[in-house]
């Protein structure tokens, strides 16, 4: 969620201002003064509670350093250092510095033979911007004053640089006291200078520069005193332009002020996302080390959420292996309630299935359900088969009768051979199979007769 | 001082201790969820089967025993054959011989099969027929697989049959039973 207030930390050459403004230009700036002559721990404090007492919720605070804090490096550069990445930049810098590389911060803009760098001494801002985070304050950007007032007067000189397509512009105004010029080319800031107001050294540097680069310089100046103050017509390459000050109300009328009021209200396009500061020196050694601290807020929602979420979702699983569990329960007292169905006798209380399994399977193998039982015949009812398809107006006799299982042997008397023939048909439609008997006269009455017979309808 | 209410790492920290103490209770309360699942569709198709076993076992209840579940002894078979011959009106002199034999099992199937054999004499065919069907029917899994019949050789075929002849007509009988036995 949008923060309702921006808050910036301007520093000025005695005092932080502590700023809040709602992004309306005709808002009302409220400011505190922290005076800043003390150690960085006292300044912090006095600055948050500045913050506190205005109302600060926790949103991204730009910190506005002076320019006196910052050195301003213009330097020609290989491309091949450009291309080495942030740390070959930085060595190649430490050329024009009066400090070790380790003792600065830098933040910097690549053109295509240059680069325009803004160096601070790490040190100065190191324990401030800590001391800061330790209270809870969110410092998004440090940035030079005059940088991002130089971007937000760039936006209001659009009919100038379309005009002079080819040409390289200086805006120019006035700040505490200081002459302060930034050099711009279509890309952006090729150079800062922040000078005594002498007017003529400046020019002299812009000449050069229109020279060396072989280009006309077009200087919009901010401040018409600036341009009655110096002869003009000296500089050929040079034209300068007067321009009206794009900040109205409510801010007073003189330079300094104006210098404040622009640079807080390019803190506030900058707070408000509608521009990226051209150089932000919130990184290396002043950075937060905090790589989420810009979007902790939304992290901090989405983490909530995700928390919250899956603490929801685990609470519907729960409820759902609840409704399993019961599930489960139930079937568990369906399968008791089948098992003491069919085996009422059982005091089984558990492992209802493999108890009806086994009792199936003895089940089975004592009545026959499996397959595998041996097949046999009684011989009993080969005995019936054989009465029952006797002939009843045949006069015979066996004198021995052998079952096994379906096969019939028979031995006995008859009065004639035809007779056991009558017999083997009789055998035959009686459901057996019977080979042609064998018979011989006895030596008293009668004919012997045997024969064999099986089912010819074996199950 | 601190400014409240303004999120600070520790918020975040225990954000994500919050986030892995949330993650653990979901990845272990959809490991709950799915045992217990799992559990509940073994137990309906566990249901499933018993029901099915149920009916089955059920049906097979209704059926005859084809088999017995335990080896008899040759006391416990000779006490059979004694009793099925008194109720069927033989007497115990005319069961002239028992031999009961040793068990053997059934190649490839879980059955051992029981061989006795026995003899009797002079028995009608009445009531040689009841006293094997009585054995086997009060003896599971009892059959008759061999039987040999005999009659004396006593007159010829064109000797006149009297009254009290067919009536008389007694058979001497050697048999043999098998008992089916289930030893899974």
């Amino acid at each position: 969620m949008m923060s309702r207030y921006r808050w910036t930390l301007l520093k000025q050459s005695q005092q932080w201002l502590v700023t809040r403004s709602d992004g309306e230009q005709t808002a009302s700036l409220e400011t505190t003064a922290v005076p800043h002559n003390q150690d960085p721990a006292a300044c912090s404090e006095a600055l948050a509670s500045s913050l506190l007492s205005a109302g600060y919720d926790g949103s991204g605070v730009l910190v506005v350093i002076d320019s006196l804090d910052c050195l301003a490096v213009s330097a020609a550069v290989d491309e091949s250092v450009m291309s080495g990445g942030r740390n070959a930049v930085i060595y190649e810098l430490e050329q024009y510095l009066p400090f070790p590389s380790e003792e600065f911060t830098v933040d910097y803009l690549e053109h295509s033979k240059s680069l325009f760098a803004v160096v601070v001494k790490t040190a100065e801002f190191q324990s401030l911007l800590e001391s800061l985070e330790n209270k809870g304050v969110f410092v998004q950007s440090l940035v030079p004053s005059a940088l991002i007032v130089a971007q937000f007067l760039w936006e209001h000189v659009q009919e100038s640089r379309s005009e002079n397509g080819e040409a390289d512009h200086a805006l120019l105004w006035r700040d505490n006291g200081r002459l302060e010029c930034v050099l711009l080319d279509q890309k952006g800031p090729l150079a800062w200078h922040a000078l005594a107001t002498e007017m003529n050294a400046l020019c002299q540097m812009l000449e050069a520069h229109a020279w060396r680069a072989d280009r006309t310089v077009v200087v919009h100046a901010f401040d018409t005193d600036l341009m009655s103050s110096h002869d003009l017509r000296e500089h050929s390459r040079i034209a300068f332009r007067a321009m009206d000050r794009p900040i109205v109300a409510p801010v007073d009328a003189d330079a300094h002020g104006f210098a404040r009021v622009a640079a807080v209200r390019a803190a506030d396009e900058i707070l408000s996302g509608k521009s990226k500061p051209w150089i932000d020196l919130r990184r290396g050694s002043l950075g937060s080390g905090d790589f989420c601290r810009p979007v902790r807020r939304s992290l901090r929602f989405a983490m909530s959420g995700v928390i919250a979420l899956m603490i929801a979702v685990s609470a519907v699983f729960w409820m759902r292996s609840q409704q399993y569990v019961a599930m489960a329960k139930d079937f568990q007292s369906r399968q008791a309630e089948a098992f003491h169905m069919v085996l009422p006798n059982q005091k089984v209380q558990t492992g209802f299935r493999g108890r009806m399994e086994s009792e199936y399977k003895r089940l089975s193998g004592l009545k026959g359900e499996e397959g595998e039982m041996p097949h046999r015949v009684s011989s009993l009812i080969s005995l019936y088969r054989l009465l029952h398809s006797m002939p009843s107006e045949l006069r015979f006799r066996f004198l021995e009768m052998r079952f096994e299982q379906d096969h019939v042997s028979l031995e006995g008397q008859v009065r004639a051979h035809s007779d056991a023939d009558t017999i083997a048909v009789a055998l035959r439609e009686g459901g057996f199979r019977v080979e042609s008997p064998s018979t011989q006269i006895l030596s008293e009455q009668g004919v012997a007769v045997r024969m064999t017979a099986q089912w010819s309808d074996r199950p | 001082m601190r400014i409240p209410n303004i999120p600070a790492d520790r918020s975040i920290r225990l954000l994500l201790l919050g986030v892995a103490a949330a993650s653990v209770l979901f990845v272990s309360s959809w490991h709950r969820m799915a045992s217990s699942r799992c559990a509940a569709i073994r137990s309906s198709e566990q249901y499933r089967q018993c029901r099915r076993l149920a009916e089955r076992i059920r049906v097979l209840k209704d059926r005859p025993l084809r088999a017995s579940d335990s080896l008899q002894t040759a006391t416990q078979l000779a006490r059979a054959l004694e009793e099925a011959a008194q109720s069927v009106k033989i007497e115990l002199d005319q069961l002239i011989r028992i031999d009961s034999r040793p068990a053997r099992q059934i190649e490839n199937t879980p059955y051992q099969e029981q061989p006795t054999y026995f003899e009797v004499r002079g028995v009608t065919l009445e009531q040689l027929v009841a006293f094997l069907h009585k054995l086997a029917t009060e003896n599971h899994g009892t059959e008759v697989v061999d039987l040999r019949l005999s009659s004396p050789r006593s007159g010829g075929i064109y000797a006149k049959d009297t009254q009290d002849c067919a009536s008389t007509e007694t058979w001497d009988a050697e048999v043999t039973l098998t008992s089916l036995v289930f030893n899974p």
